[in-house]
């Protein structure tokens, strides 16, 4: 399978004297689901910068698609879509025009947004809401919102940085299922999320950093092994096993 | 715990620390040549007046222009209280003894707005001695004691628990303000006695009404809503003047302006377009836009009737308002400046760039173009003023244009 996301020995941080990730290597391929995990500061979200482009490495490569950010910058920002950890929306636009915005920007062809954008309306039960203004939003709206037009582009990677937070289980779910299709239709996906209990049966792989370096990774399973030879104990979820593994070895 | 001493003593410290942090804008304004402007209009305001008391038509609406220039002064009593969001965490709990920060803000708020009244109303005293309900001294005294009545007025609205009710009580006392002060100022057509039945039963029925809602005991949401109200408008004023700190907009519909929205097409080459178009609508920078085009369409076609100085005061004057309007509207290019979706969205810094020296100069050419419109009364003759004013439409926006255009390019060397 192609891979869509290669990072090759990547480090970085805010300041040019101070990495906050070192060597970071990773690949992902069409149709794959990433966990990205990590304690508060493990470097989730500088990475996560670091592959949209928003933070320049101090050295190493970051392709998606085979094109770097240099080589060809609108390439490069077609190839993904960006769900923040915080909404950030624009205050003045209503809930469609931002859907609409968001297919403008990608290219989106005008029927295929039109279509869309009814069903993740109703699908993330927002049609009423279509033409709220984004000021006037609850803040698990304004994530919806944010989800919607990740979801609305179709890119071959989707980058999500704590998706759950503000979401009501409905919308959970419902951003659960609609990861889950594009991934079958090939699209890969980095996830950074707190809620282990969640992401551990959706993931196909996981990372967990820990200060800026890869501590762990693989499948559940290889998870689950090394957590348990880490601890000496017998590891079975992957709450356990990320205590396990940043805790001390105590599962 | 602050003591009541201690809560007056934190309102002055606020109030002090807001000063601080507005006179370097006031600066610049004050260096924007804007005042010097101003002056010059003021003076143009001042010839037209005293001619107009010379010789007052015998006809002229004195009664209903005192009215509608005297009442938004009576019934606005704007109030700044300088709360904010965490006070609802800090403050709350001693909010029975807060009467006392209370009191300062509403003395500051009398004081400021009755001397605003007092200011006009002694511009408004010549042409008012020539009206046919001069009463003298006890109109102003009538007037004083109706702003406080509306300051108490005020205070009771911003008490009341829903929106709705406020808005409709609103509009109800400013509508019986007006009936008010032109009742006093036509005292030919309403006898004495009825103007006096009428302004006591208008009072009465309000403060009856206040009585009777149901009101909260402390309107924090609201205080803190009208806050941030305030100080973004002042922000979104100094703007024009000064790269101001992000302050988030105030949104309003304006479902009048939607059809601009609307003819946006959909395309990735416009999407820049798009937003910015929105935001000028919605925010802030539409409105003021908005206003200062109805303000200067008004003074244009006052100016254009009376062919000042041969009809070159028109020309001065469009002048005037499109740098002032099309200053405001350039405030558009920093309204995104620091948006994320700018590094994320797959669109060039080029076409962005593009795009949004694209929407500014159409909207400038849209509201130079309705600046010009009430010159009419001289587009029969003086064809050379004429021609400077159509130059103007023509090109101010595309010199505006240019200099965004540099200024960007300047700014992302800069980058």
């Amino acid at each position: 399978m192609k891979t869509v996301l290669h990072v090759e020995q990547l480090s970085g941080g805010y300041s040019p004297k101070r990495a906050i990730i070192h060597d970071l290597n990773m690949d992902i391929k069409e149709g794959e689901m990433i966990g990205l995990i990590g304690v508060n500061g493990a470097g989730k979200s500088t990475t996560i910068k670091h592959i949209l482009g928003l933070m320049t490495p101090h050295r190493g490569v970051v392709t998606i698609n085979g094109t770097t950010l240099e080589e060809d910058v609108e390439l490069y920002r077609s190839s993904y879509t960006y769900v923040p950890e915080t909404p950030i929306l624009f205050d003045e636009l209503t809930v469609e025009e931002h859907l609409r915005l968001t297919a403008m920007a990608y290219g989106v062809p005008q029927e295929q947004f039109s279509q869309r954008a009814e069903q993740l309306l109703e699908r993330f039960h927002m049609t009423k809401k279509r033409k709220a203004i984004s000021a006037h939003l609850s803040k698990g709206m304004k994530q919806k919102v944010m989800i919607m037009s990740a979801l609305l582009a179709k890119p071959s990677l989707f980058i999500i940085d704590e998706p759950f937070l503000g979401l009501d289980p409905l919308g959970i779910r419902s951003l659960l299922e609609d990861l889950v299709e594009v991934k079958h239709a090939g699209s890969a996906i980095l996830m950074s999320s707190h809620i282990l209990s969640t992401v551990e049966h959706y993931c196909d792989r996981f990372m967990m950093l820990d200060q800026g370096r890869i501590v762990a990774q693989g499948t559940l399973q290889d998870m689950l092994q090394q957590a348990s030879q880490h601890s000496q104990q017998n590891v079975t979820t992957l709450e356990d096993a990320f205590y396990a593994m940043l805790n001390g070895g105590e599962a | 715990m602050k003591e009541p001493s201690g809560v007056i003593q934190l309102w002055f410290e606020r109030k002090q620390s807001f000063t601080k942090e507005i006179i370097p804008y006031i600066r610049y304004m004050m260096m924007s040549g804007l005042p010097v402007f101003l002056s010059l209009f003021g003076i143009l305001f001042v010839y037209r007046y005293v001619n107009l008391l010379k010789d007052v038509p015998p006809q002229f609406p004195i009664a209903w222009i005192g009215a509608i220039v005297l009442t938004p002064l009576l019934c606005y009593s704007p109030l700044r209280t300088f709360l904010r969001e965490a006070d609802v965490i800090y403050l709350m709990p001693m909010e029975h003894k807060l009467s006392g920060y209370l009191k300062q803000s509403m003395i500051r708020s009398l004081r400021n707005s009755t001397l605003l009244l007092l200011a006009v109303l002694l511009v408004f005293w010549p042409l008012y001695r020539q009206g046919e309900g001069y009463i003298g001294i006890w109109f102003a005294v009538i007037l004083l004691v109706l702003k406080a009545f509306n300051a108490y007025s005020g205070w009771q609205e911003r008490r009341l628990i829903w929106n709705n009710h406020r808005f409709i009580f609103r509009i109800i006392r400013w509508l019986l303000m007006f009936g008010i002060v032109l009742a006093w100022l036509k005292q030919d057509s309403f006898s004495f006695a009825l103007t006096i039945v009428y302004s006591i039963c208008a009072v009465a029925l309000l403060y009856t009404c206040y009585r009777m809602m149901r009101k909260s005991s402390f309107p924090w949401g609201r205080l803190i809503d009208e806050e941030k109200f305030t100080i973004r408008r002042l922000y979104s004023f100094f703007n024009w003047f000064s790269d101001v700190q992000a302050v988030p907009p105030i949104v309003k519909k304006r479902y009048y302006l939607a059809w601009l929205i609307r003819l946006v097409p959909y395309r990735k080459a416009s999407t820049f377009v798009y937003l910015h178009l929105i935001t000028f609508v919605r925010t802030e920078i539409g409105g003021i836009c908005i206003r200062l085009v109805i303000l200067g369409g008004l003074v244009n076609y006052m100016v254009a009737d009376s062919l000042g100085l041969q009809g070159w005061g028109a020309v001065l004057s469009l002048l005037f308002f499109s740098m002032l309007v099309t200053i405001q509207s350039g405030t558009l290019r920093s309204a995104h400046r620091h948006a994320i979706w700018k590094d994320i969205f797959p669109l060039s810094v080029t076409l962005q760039q593009k795009q949004l020296v694209h929407v500014e100069c159409l909207i400038n050419y849209i509201l130079i173009f309705i600046l010009w419109l009430p010159t009419f009364p001289m587009w029969g003759g003086h064809a050379y003023q004429l021609i400077v004013m159509l130059a103007i439409v023509l090109v101010f926006p595309l010199i505006r244009a240019m200099q965004l255009q540099s200024a960007l390019r300047k700014a992302e060397e800069l980058d």
